[in-house]
């Protein structure tokens, strides 16, 4: 410890010298400053790839968020993505901002015992709201689940069958759930994501960078991410189209179900609703109690997923009840029994006193309990 | 056992002037990066699976059948026919489908209702007829169904079952509710199967169990596999 030296003040620091410029010491700075810049070019060389359209112009580079965009802003930024549409797909979109109704909360309903996973909502959805073609991007998810479990991991999105439904699965769609306590919107770092007052959780495309926190958040896997430049063919453009919706997207861009709030701020039915040939899903405005959501959520044991991470979806499932039908083997051998019993009389048309209540209850499989509780 | 200390700036008093060639290390290194970054640009390339065309009538929006409407006519040969056109002159053969000597074409498949007069009017054949003798229009088919279906019914009044097209907006004049008839066809009321639209082919949707389900695998676990397996990445088929 004898050599610790105490620093004692500015005097005592020796006088510093000039360099000396030697032909050693400029040959290896020269290079390295060749070699350092050299690096940095090969670091930047993945922009070369870059095609022209995806350097922002001016107008895009400065304009505002969502939210901050004064009408005349929004009209400059419409026209701007109109002219870039026009460009890129040879249509002129009808592209408009649509705000939120008033009074309205949406929320949708899904009968798990109704779909029979056909994947019609799937497409329709993706005809509706522009997504890439490929690579394919898809807002709704068609899990097969096996009978008596609702866990996921279980399930398998690549069925493939002749026909559907399979009597031994049923089918579980899933798409974004509009939280009432979204995590996506927390975790965007420039809130690029938010909640609007109907409940549909939004993205201005033009202001999200990227970084896929969502996606990470998002405990139903309901975000897709833009990893590729999005491929849609010209005659298959949607060009009803609205700024926080259905607009084409670019690279690097999440996106996510909105609930076609395009169609639906303007009074009409999602497309996936509309497309549903079982009419498995239902829709509608859960503020007003005569909509058919607010008569499932009064009348029917509904059901969320995830209900313990506290998210508070407005995607609401339930089952229905089951009716005795062919599919149901139990029920078909019930009926082969009683036709065999009956003989002549199976079939006849009821009596006056209406059809024989024993007969009636004889034909359910065991675990129907005539509607009693 | 002393621990060593060094104090900064001792090392480099103390280095010899024949070790200055260390000072090519950060323009040689400089180089290495650059060539690595220059030569390993791009990094992998996955697969993009190519589009697919979907055929625009399978998203054709409408009611899955056409129901029969008031008049109740049907079509014979492309002329339409009333039904009390035959019924009033001819006599049927029996009420029993098995009976039938016309409309063969009706596939009679629904339970234990097999008889052509639990439903229709046997008076009237463009009528239907309730239970209690009430004739009701094909217009107000669910009222029938409603003798047997009550709970489905009650449903469908509520709109938690059955089909709702055009608009959300309760009592909107855009919104259509659909009738028993134009999804179930009355006289085989089971809904059919249909065969599903393609599985999804996106970059992420996957499965954990991606050898088990093999050719169905996300493009990116396929392209993992391909990398990883000697023999080229052919991919077994399963089914």
């Amino acid at each position: 410890m004898t050599d610790v030296r105490i620093w004692d003040g500015p005097s005592a620091r020796p006088p510093r010298q000039e360099p000396e410029l030697t032909r050693r010491s400029f040959l290896r700075t020269g290079a390295a400053a060749l070699g350092g810049m050299a690096a940095l070019a090969a670091a930047l060389s993945p922009l070369r790839e870059l095609a022209s359209d995806d350097i922002p112009d001016l107008g895009q580079f400065l304009q505002k968020h969502y939210k901050e965009m004064t009408p005349t802003d929004m009209e400059a930024a419409l026209e701007r993505i109109r002219r870039k549409v026009e460009e890129r797909f040879e249509v002129r979109p009808h592209l408009r901002d649509i705000k939120p109704m008033e009074g309205v909360e949406f929320v949708y309903a899904l009968n798990l015992s109704r779909c029979i996973g056909c994947r019609k909502c799937v497409h329709a959805c993706v005809a509706e709201n522009n997504q890439s073609r490929s690579p394919e991007v898809q807002y709704i998810r068609v899990i097969e689940m096996p009978r008596g479990t609702l866990d996921v991991e279980r399930g398998n999105h690549h069925y493939d069958r002749p026909t559907v439904p399979d009597p031994n699965h049923f089918y579980l769609p899933v798409q974004c759930h509009q939280c009432a306590n979204p995590p996506c919107v927390k975790v965007c770092p420039v809130e690029a994501t938010w909640q609007e007052p109907d409940g549909i959780t939004v993205i201005d495309y033009d202001w999200c960078i990227g970084c896929r926190y969502c996606e990470a958040a998002c405990p139903y896997w309901a975000r897709r991410f833009n990893f590729a430049r999005p491929h849609l063919p010209k005659e298959q453009l949607n060009p009803t189209m609205s700024y926080l919706s259905n607009r084409p997207r670019e690279k690097g861009v999440m996106e996510k179900c909105h609930f076609c709030l395009h169609r639906t701020r303007e009074g009409r039915m999602p497309a996936c609703v509309e497309i549903c040939p079982t009419g498995a899903r239902k829709f509608g405005n859960v503020l007003d109690p005569h909509s058919e959501v607010s008569q499932i959520l009064k009348t029917k044991r509904v059901f969320v997923l995830k209900e313990e991470v506290g998210t508070l979806p407005r995607f609401f499932y339930y089952f229905d009840e089951r009716y005795p039908n062919s599919l149901d083997p139990e029920a078909v051998a019930i009926a082969h029994r009683l036709k065999a019993e009956e003989g002549d009389a199976y079939g006849l048309p009821p009596g006056p006193d209406g059809p024989r209540r024993e007969f009636i209850a004889a034909a359910q499989p065991q675990w129907w309990n005539g509607g009693r509780a | 056992m002393s621990t060593s200390t060094t104090v900064p700036g001792s090392e480099t008093q103390g280095r010899p002037p024949d070790q200055r060639w260390l000072g090519w290390l950060l323009p040689i290194g400089f180089c290495v990066v650059a060539v690595g970054l220059f030569a390993g640009s791009g990094g992998p390339t996955i697969p993009v699976p190519p589009a697919r065309a979907i055929e625009p009538s399978a998203l054709h929006v409408a009611p899955r059948r056409t129901a029969l409407s008031d008049p109740a006519h049907i079509m014979i040969e492309g002329v339409p026919q009333r039904c009390n056109g035959c019924h009033q002159i001819f006599d049927s053969f029996g009420t029993t489908v098995a009976a039938r000597n016309y409309h063969q074409e009706i596939r009679l498949s629904h339970g234990m209702n097999d008889r052509c007069v639990n439903c229709h009017s046997e008076k009237d054949r463009e009528q239907l007829e309730l239970r209690d003798g009430t004739r009701v229009p094909y217009a107000q088919t669910p009222l029938l169904c409603a003798q047997c279906h009550g709970t489905v019914f009650r449903d469908w009044e509520r709109g938690t079952h059955g089909k709702t097209l055009g608009s959300w907006v309760t009592q909107s004049e855009a919104q259509r509710r659909l009738s028993c008839n134009e999804c179930h066809d009355p006289h085989s009321p089971r809904y059919p199967s249909y065969e599903p639209m393609p599985g999804p082919n996106t970059l992420r949707m996957g499965t954990p169990l991606a050898p088990s389900h093999g050719h169905s695998a996300s493009p990116l676990q396929q392209w993992f596999h391909h990398s990883q397996s000697p023999t080229g990445g052919q991919e077994p088929h399963h089914d």
